[in-house]
């Protein structure tokens, strides 16, 4: 006999032990499969979309002196530049406007110059809101200051001999305007200088008019750029396009020496985006690690339910003088058999998931990906095969005698796992991990300031796979003392199931512990796995929409510039508008806290918390009630940042003394405020820095009562749809924003990657796991008992005394595997959710619990147990001599 | 065929078949017999003759596919094996692997709804009986195969059965164990005055029996 012949003679005769075995090693090999494919893709994705969120890929600054036009050549000739265009600098002490018999003039601002084309080869740069796109174009808060639209004329104060009058064509949002106008070359960790508020962009003929004379007087007051939009032929890897863009930019930088000085926008996108790349190989290891973990050990369970009959089988083989040698062969062969046909078949079933998931058979990935994780995901099948099957049968078939064989429950002597103690080891390793790490201010993602590269703390990624395993083996702890030493109290509790046989069946299942061990353990991991995953992925979704939030303000928010006045009434007139269901006005002032200008909030602390959704998490050392009701009950009451509290020591109570804009005078006003509490996030501000009060305190201070953002509630109506409506009402006077748009422009691009489509992976995943843990395990350990079920049913036992042995089992198995594993699960998706405090913006203040979901891989469990348990009791209804004679 | 009192159990013109169609295997073929009370009997014939399957149809085990058997002197047909109906030992291992020897004989009076403490109480005095007192704690496996047997004997008897049916009883015993398994089951069928009818294809233990049922291809000849 060979091995062929041995694996063909168990697929006719013991189907369901290679069956069972590979489909252990199909859910392993299929999880890989679709989860690394899905995490390749979904970082091609996040370097796709952080090449399209760069509207200019180089700003390549000419330092002073240099030649601008003999840096656009060179720049321009450069392999994998495919458009370089000059852009000229100028500033401007003011622009001034006559409209309507008023005259309107600004503070200091910036003159661009623009080549012809310019809007075409960078469409991100520029949004004409009306008017003309080329031209004298006004940006957007310009127009706002001076009141002036297309057709108006402007003035432009200190330019070389004078002022200079143009005619505006058009006016223009300035999207990047923070990139158009960086301080190039700034050291990193500089603080951004903030743009400009009043930006003329004229076209480069008239640039050069209205700078050329001054230049050379004054070079301080002009610079040159040239903009650069490269060919984007990257790696699909963030890591390695970084790597290409960053080294591409530094080249340029040493080959014209001193001449330039690149802001190297494309390369700071990507080294964002490598970072979350990062993190969705972190996820990709937390989530994915215990999946494959788990496939292995149901299939290891699957194999351990068949081991006394194999070890049976071994043993006559050995008997009838077969060689060592030869059963090696036989075991490789079936190893082989389990693990290439569990890995067919978790391939296609990888390929269906990606179907259903995502529509697409590759998810998302390239060819060449989806081929290198086809083939790691087969090899780890092979794998698992071989850990799983290949190593136990051959132990056996060396160690086995023909005698010990025979024996299928033994005296129980505790496992060495427990009797030294490694479940207990790993709980106490894995709480001193979690310690270590929340301890600090703990990144698993580091980015070390200065350093090209960044890298995972992988070590603190065994804190929560040391808990996983420790908890598993805890519950094994758990079972073995209850089984083994419950005695009376165990067989009581047995009763509802077992009824008058609890005696019998408590005495089966304290010896067959060891047996039920590795069901146990499998649906306590399982468990906890569903439990952890789907907490993780519920908190994840809920802190994607808290930052889409926070980013936008509310459903819709409508920005009115500083200078413009807001008619009164506005807020009505929005109410009015179809959809909107709430309107929350804020008012928004820039404020001086020391020497460090804030952004400041006049809120209505009656009408906030609900109009703007304010949350706990929001604010520290009290929840949203308690500190609104600080600022009710305290006139001046002001709620600062955490850096603000600590910069300047503050404590509560102390009085703080700020300078604000006066509104008639136009001159800082020292005002004082008293502070009542920190406030960490607040919607639409900036995240370091900010200031909250009471708005009618500052209107009092200030003369201005007029607010400068409208938090809109939707009501009916999508935030778009409303958003649109918005937009028609308040004209381009003010800028509209919707969260459905935030959701997607804003954040980082691991929020933005669809990680639904992984959500829909990992919980489906889970939940075929609970099945299988439940079902396949405890079914195939009860098949394996059936023999003993035939002899109790020969001995008299009625259907239902027969089913209470299974149904104990059964019960014994869920009670311990399944409340042991929800309990592990819990502490798991504590551990996982503070161990990738970086995934998530702004940390949650507490989990989300996905009720439903959890219910239903309970319910799927439940039924897993109680179809194994009923395809066991069907020994009972079977003629007794035929079932003896089967077994 | 003899018999002393009352018919314990009758089977008149029994058929068995498994199987169907072109594959069917008739086990037993219009067999008529009958055991009384105290009766000695033992079946004798080659493997695959249908010694087995006349047991379980004796027993009540399995169901005749033709003819009818009946058990006159036990109230009719017992549903199952009960106590002090039927006591049957089993061809091979036959023991609960998870239950110690004790556990195992006072399993048919657990099944029969006696309480435990009862059960137990019977199962270690049928033990003793059979002088297994000493290894009433061991596990089937932690047994000699005679004792295993010998524990299945001391199961099939403690409900005080008025028919006892033994498979190959001594099948996979030597000499010895297989005579101090067969004397432990006439004596204990003596004591309860108790029909035993063993299978068997071992010249040595069918000596022991008066009366003798010779089968092939499904037929006592």
């Amino acid at each position: 006999m060979n091995g062929m012949s041995w694996v063909g003679g168990l697929l006719r005769h013991r189907p369901g032990r290679i069956l069972g075995a590979a489909a252990g090693v199909a859910l392993g090999v299929a999880l890989l499969g679709a989860l690394g494919g899905f995490v390749a893709a979904a970082k091609g994705e996040m370097t796709q979309r952080a090449i399209s969120q760069v509207a200019v890929d180089w700003q390549v600054e000419v330092t002073p002196g240099a030649d601008a036009g003999a840096v656009l050549d060179a720049v321009a000739s450069r392999p994998g530049v495919r458009d370089a265009l000059p852009v000229a600098f100028g500033a401007t002490s003011g622009l001034a406007s006559s409209v309507g018999g008023t005259t309107q003039s600004t503070g200091p601002g910036v003159v661009v110059g623009l080549p012809p084309g310019y809007g075409a080869t960078f469409p991100g740069q520029l949004r004409t809101l009306v008017g003309s796109g080329d031209g004298v174009l006004l940006a957007q808060q310009a127009a706002a200051n001076l009141h002036a639209g297309p057709g108006d004329t402007i003035t432009v104060n200190g330019v070389g001999g004078g002022p200079v009058t143009v005619a505006v064509a058009g006016v223009v949002e300035l999207p990047t305007a923070d990139s158009l106008f960086q301080n190039v070359g700034a050291p990193p960790g500089a603080q951004a200088s903030a743009p400009p508020d009043n930006v003329l962009l004229v076209p480069l003929p008239t640039w050069h008019q209205l700078f050329d004379p001054v230049a050379e007087a004054r070079p301080d007051l002009v610079h040159h750029q040239v903009h650069v939009r490269l060919d984007h032929r990257l790696p699909p890897d963030p890591a390695a396009a970084f790597s290409r863009a960053a080294g591409s930019a530094r080249r340029l930088e040493v080959d014209l020496t001193g001449k330039v000085v690149v802001g190297d926008n494309l390369g700071a996108t990507l080294d964002a985006a490598r970072t979350d790349a990062l993190y969705a190989q972190v996820l990709f290891i937390v989530l994915g690690a215990p999946g494959a973990a788990l496939a292995a050990l149901l299939a290891r369970a699957v194999v351990a339910a068949g081991r006394d009959r194999r070890r049976r089988e071994l043993a006559l083989l050995r008997l009838r003088g077969a060689s060592v040698r030869q059963l090696d062969r036989f075991i490789l062969a079936e190893a082989l058999a389990v693990g290439g046909l569990g890995s067919v078949v978790g391939l296609v079933a990888g390929l269906a998931v990606g179907r259903l998931a995502f529509g697409s058979t590759r998810l998302g990935a390239t060819p060449f990906q989806a081929s290198v994780w086809a083939a790691a995901s087969a090899g780890v099948g092979l794998l698992i095969a071989g850990l799983a099957f290949g190593v136990p049968a051959r132990r056996d078939a060396r160690r086995v005698s023909v005698a010990a064989a025979r024996r299928q429950v033994g005296r129980a002597a505790q496992p060495w796992v427990l009797r030294y103690g490694l479940d207990l080891a790993l709980l106490v390793a894995a709480g001193l991990v979690f310690w270590a790490t929340s301890r600090s201010r703990y990144s698993v993602v580091v980015v070390p300031e200065g350093v090209p590269t960044v890298s995972v703390s992988y070590w603190a990624l065994s804190g929560p796979i040391l808990l996983w395993a420790g908890a598993g083996l805890f519950a094994w702890r758990v079972a073995d003392t209850i089984l083994g030493r419950g005695g009376p109290v165990f067989r009581r509790a047995l009763r509802p199931v077992a009824g008058r046989l609890s005696g019998p069946v408590a005495a089966t299942l304290r010896r067959q512990r060891q047996a039920l061990a590795g069901s146990i353990v499998v649906l306590a991991l399982t468990v906890a796995f569903a439990v952890s995953t789907a907490v993780f992925n519920a908190t994840y979704r809920q802190q994607v929409e808290v930052d889409a939030l926070l980013t936008n303000g509310a459903a819709v928010t409508v920005v009115v510039p500083p200078a413009a006045k807001v008619p009164v009434g506005e807020a009505a007139r929005l109410a009015g508008v179809p959809g909107v269901g709430h309107v929350e006005p804020l008012q928004h002032r820039f404020v001086y806290v020391g020497n460090d200008l804030q952004d400041l909030y006049g809120v209505d602390p009656d009408t906030i918390g609900p109009g703007a959704k304010l949350q706990d998490a929001y604010f520290s050392g009290g929840s949203a009630r308690q500190m609104l009701d600080r600022l009710r009950q305290q006139r001046d009451a002001v709620l600062v940042s955490e850096e603000t509290v600590h910069d300047f020591q503050l404590h509560l109570g102390d009085r703080l003394r700020l300078r604000i804009r006066d509104a008639a005078t136009g001159r800082l006003a020292e005002v004082d405020f008293h502070f009542a509490g920190v406030a960490r996030e607040f919607p639409t501000a900036p995240r370091d820095s900010f200031v909250v009060a009471n708005a009618s305190y500052i209107a009092a201070q200030t003369g201005d009562p007029s607010p400068g953002t409208f938090l809109i509630q939707n009501h009916g109506a999508s935030p778009t749809v409303v958003a649109s409506r918005v937009r028609q009402a308040v004209g381009t006077g003010a800028t509209v924003t919707d969260i459905d748009t935030s959701r997607q422009v804003a954040g980082s691009s691991l929020t933005a990657v669809d990680l639904a489509g992984l959500t829909r992976v990992e919980l489906a995943y889970a939940v075929v796991l609970a099945l299988a843990a439940s079902g396949l395990v405890v079914g195939l350990g009860l098949a394996e008992r059936r023999r003993t079920f035939a002899i109790i049913a020969a001995l008299g036992a009625r259907p239902r005394q027969v089913a209470a042995f299974a149904r104990a089992e059964a019960a014994v198995v869920a009670v311990f595997g399944g409340v042991l594993g929800a309990a592990g699960g819990w502490l798991l998706a504590h551990m996982v959710v503070r161990v990738l405090t970086g995934v998530f913006d702004p940390p949650p203040a507490g989990l989300a619990v996905p009720w439903g979901y959890l219910a239903v891989v309970g319910l799927v469990a439940a039924v897993g147990l109680a179809t194994a348990t009923t395809a066991s009791g069907r020994v009972a209804r079977r003629p007794v001599a035929e079932e003896l004679r089967d077994l | 065929m003899t018999g002393t009192d009352t018919p314990v159990v009758v089977a008149r013109r029994v058929a068995r078949t498994f199987g169907s169609g072109a594959a069917v295997v008739v086990a037993v073929h219009d067999v008529t017999c009958c055991v009384k009370a105290g009766a000695r009997v033992v079946v004798v014939g080659p493997s695959g003759s249908g010694k087995s399957t006349l047991l379980h149809l004796l027993a009540g085990l399995e169901q005749p596919t033709v003819g009818t058997v009946s058990w006159p002197a036990l109230g009719g047909a017992p549903s199952g094996l009960r106590p002090g109906i039927v006591g049957v030992v089993f061809q091979g291992l036959s023991l609960v692997p998870a239950l110690d020897a004790a556990e195992n004989v006072a399993l048919p009076l657990q099944l029969a709804g006696i309480d435990d403490s009862t059960a137990m109480a019977s199962a270690l005095e049928a033990l003793d009986r059979l002088g297994l007192a000493a290894v009433a704690r061991q596990l089937p496996e932690e047994l000699s195969g005679g004792q295993a047997q010998r524990v299945a004997v001391a199961r099939a008897l403690v409900g005080a059965p008025m028919l006892i049916v033994a498979d190959e009883p001594t099948g996979q015993l030597d000499h010895v164990a297989a005579a101090s398994v067969l004397a432990a089951l006439q004596q204990a069928a003596t004591a309860a005055g108790a029909a035993l009818v063993v299978s068997t294809h071992d010249p040595a233990v069918a000596d022991r029996f008066v009366e003798r049922w010779v089968m092939a291809d499904g037929r006592i000849e």
